[in-house]
């Protein structure tokens, strides 16, 4: 299963998808996915970052949406304060 | 006089309730209890606000142990640098800059926040680790920096 979070005032907001489904040809998967494609692309346009992450390892950043990816988590655009 | 007994007795009533505003502010705003009895309340099923409960776990999550401890217990996480040997990042829970240590000395403060306001505090400490670990450069353009001669 594959997450897609995106940190905003609620917390965290969560799309999930089963990529191993999506292969098989699974509808309602390919369904997941493409929704967390959307958001992942509408995000990246209000300047959202991408990264990749995984327990124990360093984020990666990543500029498109990797449907093989287990965790990835949208950081809202930042700014000098 | 019954009217001499009333005014002092509202004057006791307000310097004692006043008194006690000021020592629970000084009790929960103090060190300990923000870096570790409030993260700690945040993990509760019962807290009242989801979205900081929500926060706490997925930044328990994707910390180690040690580093969530070590949160807890410092009121800081430390982010070595992948691009500057000897470079650490201090990243505070809570409320102020993120500090460069290198070799055990404050070179400078960070400020980097969120364009839209209202993360919650538990994903800001994420916020500033991911984008550390992940695009380091980018970071440092972002960041207004307040190097330690300007401090004083």
């Amino acid at each position: 299963m594959g997450v897609l979070r995106v940190l905003s005032h609620h917390g965290d907001d969560r799309y999930q998808w089963n990529y191993p489904a999506v292969l098989e040809g699974d509808e309602a998967a390919e369904e997941a996915i493409r929704e967390a494609e959307r958001i992942f692309a509408e995000q990246r346009a209000q300047g959202s970052t991408a990264v990749r992450v995984a327990p124990g390892k360093p984020a990666e950043r990543i500029d498109s949406f990797d449907p093989a990816a287990q965790e990835i988590v949208m950081i809202p655009r930042v700014v000098g304060g | 006089m019954p009217s001499a007994n009333v005014v002092l007795l509202f004057i006791t009533t307000i310097t004692v309730t006043l008194a006690m505003f000021r020592l629970s502010a000084l009790v929960t705003m103090s060190p300990y209890f923000r870096s570790r009895v409030w993260p700690w309340l945040r993990t509760r099923a019962w807290w009242p606000v989801p979205a900081e409960r929500t926060a706490e776990a997925l930044l328990h999550r994707l910390l180690t142990d040690r580093e969530y401890d070590a949160l807890g217990f410092n009121g800081y996480l430390e982010v070595p640098s992948r691009e500057y040997p000897g470079r650490m990042y201090r990243i505070p829970r809570g409320p102020g800059q993120v500090q460069v240590v290198e070799h055990g000395r404050v070179t400078e403060r960070l400020c980097v926040q969120p364009a839209s306001v209202g993360l919650p505090e538990a994903d800001v400490v994420l916020m500033h680790k991911l984008l550390l670990e992940s695009d380091e450069r980018r970071y440092l353009l972002t960041a207004n920096h307040f190097p330690r001669a300007i401090w004083y």
